[in-house]
């Protein structure tokens, strides 16, 4: 029995603190101040990520909208800390909150959809959000000035980078640890089953609107988790970090890394986000690379570029 | 007003019906739903306004150069991306569409720069005083260039071999291979329909809402918006459906806050997937298990 | 006919716009037995499994299981109560191991869900081990080795495909088994190993309900037979009976005779 890794969740756990491990060395490390922002930002975007791996990548269901769920905690946080000058534990608290709970109320009616009718159905529902956070100025402050001036996170003679750092780390693990105990038991099992057929999932006594609309919620939850953090690491920002073209790129992070394991969300977010940063007048191209990476990536490796070059290496090294 | 904003909720209603023409007609031939679509209509308008204001060229070339353009591109799009993954799962297709979108938009960025354009109105039709009412020159323009696309795709589908045969491969695609009709031609074929039509309507709607290369999204949004809401698939309903996205869009801005006309548009398409999938007025299919 | 029926039918109908797919059906099936459903092509024996497990509404007539009635009982709560399935093709889900898809049968048995998992994870591996153990022994059961258990099922030659449905439904320890064409595709000696293997669970003490076109397996394995014919019931009763009736003969064992 042992042969055959029934529990995949021990595997995990031992990777889970070794990325940990590696993240805290790294935040020793770590001089450049433009070092640092990249890795935080890539460790921001791959709580969101992990969240929708569960979503697209196990349960089937896909989202063009995780953008605004991150933008709901972003200002969820920002209305904690400025309107009701509650601590940050708490903001951040409420914006995994708030967005969870949304996205349980929004998934039953929206996962009766299916295929591309869902991607479009996402697709427009992040684009409302998008023009109601534009729009509903007293509490975004649209898309001028937006939020400005959240207060620094510098605690206990740690610069503010540093603390946004150690709390990104934990969150990060928090996200991985939360995904890893719902895929390796028996609800990612069924989830799995839901994704090749809902029929099946049905006959093996899963509650498929239900399990769809709890797992819309954790991906909920955690992208908003995700944009609270992006708020306190910011400080300052509006509606447009909030677009379709963020919830574009938290896909690609997906597809990026693994359809089907939640690290591959992280390789996904670090190649996304350090990119343009590496090449120089990258940001003029920027599109229009991803846009290419995305079609090759689709059409060569649809399982996602991170467990495809996994696979090829793994494959190189059995066979020498 | 009320009059004066039903008028202009038809202008955009036109072009919006044109945006879910387009995707309607590749959406027959391939159940492929377009996300690139929208930058059809982007890459319309974007090259009009780069070819008049800055190539000096003469608007009637510009449009046609702006159609041919996105033919190409349509073209290009079908027999590059989407002919290699015909067999893919709708997650793929999906996601190779947006790519290619993303590809576009970036493309256009680069070609045409991150400003907005503005393109002059095209001119020699008069602007109509009805009552006190008012009809645009160039809303008589748009009016008139739907009309005739309309007229022209019934042509082509109901009168010639070619469109007959569009037909056939999309009802029945096995038995039309047996014909002869080949899916690959009758795909290639609808997408440079669909990269012509966003193309004209892009470049019609350059004089009214200027040329800006993110413009696709939204546009691409309410395309399918007004091919959803006429039933997807039917040509006649996209038509409809867009006209009838223009009239609400065009009454939210003028008696509700004209900053929310998009969100208008897009609960509407969200709330017509979930309650009517058929279209409001298509009729109930039954699903097999 | 034992007093309490594990599964009793009455007046059963659906319709798909103007086809009458299943019409008037009645049956009993007692526990312990095979009860074979057989009729020629769109009959309605796939549509009456739909029925019976859920997945499709009936427009009119009682299902009850063990006396209880399971009129507007979602499907998965069927599947809780104890009605398991196989399909008519294979359906095994992409990307997972042949041990994990029967672990997946046994999702009633997890100790749980999605909350308990979060707030204690640690749980999750005892009750994984245990599931593992439960799929286990269904798939040796079926007569899967060890040998295929890590492969991704969606891999396997078609043979184990079925069985391995096979053994995903007994992991959901059902009172009540149907089985759509289970033979469909198989060999006579993987036919022959199915037949004795259908015998040993319902010796269990469960209902099986068996859909196939093989009347070898059919006589040789059934304690009673429901010929579907056109969505109505043609005829009903033991093997012996069945092979007499002129009606069935004349509807579908004609055929089948002459193949054979
Ligand atoms: N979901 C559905 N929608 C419309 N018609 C259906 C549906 N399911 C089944 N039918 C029709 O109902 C009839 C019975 O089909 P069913 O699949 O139950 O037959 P069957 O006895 O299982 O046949 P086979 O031996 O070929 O599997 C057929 O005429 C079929 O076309
Ligand atoms: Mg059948």
């Amino acid at each position: 029995m042992t042969l055959h890794k029934t529990s995949r969740l021990r595997r995990d756990w031992q990777i889970l603190a070794l990325v940990a491990a590696l993240l805290a060395l790294v935040e020793f490390c770590v001089s450049s101040q433009f070092h640092r922002s990249v890795i935080i930002l890539s460790m921001i975007h791959s709580v969101a990520a992990v969240g929708l791996t569960l979503l697209v990548g196990y349960a089937g269901q896909v989202s063009l909208g995780h953008g605004a769920f991150v933008g709901i905690g972003a200002y969820t946080v920002a209305f904690c800390l400025q309107r009701l000058g509650l601590p940050v534990v708490f903001a951040l608290a409420a914006a995994v909150v708030l967005p969870g709970i949304l996205g349980f109320l929004i998934a039953r009616p929206i996962l009766r959809l299916s295929g591309h009718n869902l991607a479009l159905g996402t697709l427009a529902l992040g684009a409302v959000f998008y023009v109601v956070a534009a729009q509903v100025r007293d509490v975004t402050g649209g898309l001028d000035p937006g939020i400005v001036d959240l207060p620094s996170m510098a605690f206990a003679g740690l610069a503010h980078e540093r603390v946004v750092f150690w709390l990104s780390i934990f969150a990060l693990c928090l996200a991985a640890a939360i995904a890893a105990s719902i895929v390796d038991g028996r609800f990612g099992r069924g989830l799995m089953i839901l994704r090749s057929s809902e029929l099946v999932a049905e006959c093996i006594g899963m509650n498929t609107a239900r399990a769809k609309s709890m797992i819309f919620a954790v991906s909920a939850s955690l992208a908003g988790l995700s944009g609270g953090l992006l708020a306190l690491y910011l400080r300052s920002f509006n509606a447009s970090a909030f677009g379709v073209g963020l919830s574009i790129e938290l896909l690609m992070m997906v597809i990026v890394g693994s359809l089907s394991t939640i690290w591959g969300a992280m390789f996904g977010s670090f190649a996304i986000i350090v990119l343009p940063n590496l090449l120089e007048g990258f940001d003029q191209a920027k599109q229009v690379v991803y846009g290419v990476a995305m079609i090759l990536i689709m059409l060569f490796a649809p399982n996602g570029l991170g467990e495809t070059l996994f696979r090829v290496f793994t494959f190189r090294r059995k066979s020498a | 007003m009320f009059l004066q904003v039903v008028v202009s909720g038809i202008v955009v209603g036109c072009v919006y019906g044109m945006a879910a023409l387009g995707f309607t007609i590749v959406y027959n031939a391939t159940k492929i739903i377009n996300f690139a679509n929208g930058e059809f209509m982007m890459l319309g308008g974007v090259l009009l306004a780069g070819l008049v204001a800055a190539a000096k060229v003469p608007i009637p070339v510009g449009i046609l150069a702006a159609i041919a353009g996105c033919a190409l591109v349509g073209w290009v799009l079908q027999r590059g991306v989407l002919d290699g993954a015909r067999n893919s799962d709708p997650l793929t297709l999906v996601m190779l569409t947006i790519g290619s979108a993303l590809a576009l938009r970036g493309a256009a960025a680069l070609a045409f720069g991150r400003d907005v354009s503005f393109v002059p109105e095209f001119g020699v039709l008069p602007l109509v005083l009805l009552g006190n009412v008012y009809i645009p020159s160039q809303g008589l323009w748009i009016i008139m260039v739907l009309v005739v696309v309309s007229a022209a795709l019934w042509y082509v589908f109901s009168r010639t071999m070619l469109g007959k045969a569009m037909r056939a491969a999309s009802q029945e695609p096995r038995a039309a291979a047996l014909c002869g009709i080949e899916p690959r031609r009758t795909a290639a074929l609808a997408m440079i329909m669909a990269g012509s039509i966003g193309g004209l309507a892009g470049a019609m709607l350059a004089p009214m809402s200027a040329a800006f290369y993110e413009n696709g999204i939204f546009l691409g949004l309410k395309g399918f918006a007004a091919a959803v809401a006429g039933g997807l698939g039917n040509p006649l309903g996209a038509v409809v459906g867009g006209l009838l996205i223009g009239l609400v869009e065009s009454l939210t801005s003028g008696f509700v806050a004209s900053g929310f006309k998009d969100a208008v548009s897009f609960m509407l398409l969200i709330l017509v997937l979930i309650l009517r999938p058929q279209g409001l007025v298509g009729k109930a299919v039954v699903r097999r298990v | 006919m034992t007093l309490q029926a594990t599964l009793e039918i009455a007046g059963v109908s659906k319709s798909f716009g103007g086809v009458h797919a299943v019409a008037d059906v009645s049956f009993f099936m007692a526990r312990g037995e095979v009860t074979a459903l057989i009729g020629p092509n769109g009959a309605g024996k796939t549509t009456l499994i739909n029925l019976l497990t859920g997945v499709l509404p009936a427009d009119r007539g009682t299902i009850r299981l063990e006396g209880r009635d399971l009129a507007g009982t979602p499907a998965y709560m069927r599947a809780r109560a104890g009605i398991a399935r196989t399909y008519q093709t294979p359906q095994m889900a992409q990307g997972m191991s042949v041990l994990m898809n029967v672990m997946a049968g046994a999702y009633r048995f997890g100790k749980h869900g999605l909350l308990g998992s979060l707030l204690r994870p640690w749980l999750v591996m005892a009750d994984n081990e245990e599931l593992a153990e439960r799929a286990g022994t269904c798939l040796a059961r079926v007569g899967v080795s060890e040998e295929w258990w890590g492969r991704p099922a969606a891999d396997l030659p078609y043979g184990h495909q079925r069985r391995v449905e096979i053994a995903r439904a007994l992991a959901q320890d059902p009172k009540l088994l149907l089985l759509d064409e289970p033979a469909a595709g198989l060999n006579r000696s993987e036919a022959d190993e199915l037949a004795s293997l259908l015998v040993s669970i319902a010796a269990d003490g469960r209902a099986v309900l068996l859909v196939e076109h093989d009347m070898g397996m059919v006589m040789s394995i059934s304690s009673h037979i429901v010929v579907l014919n056109f969505g109505r019931k043609l005829a009903e009763g033991a093997p012996e009976t069945i092979k007499a009736d002129k009606d069935v003969i004349a509807a579908y064992l004609g055929i089948v005779e002459e193949v054979a």
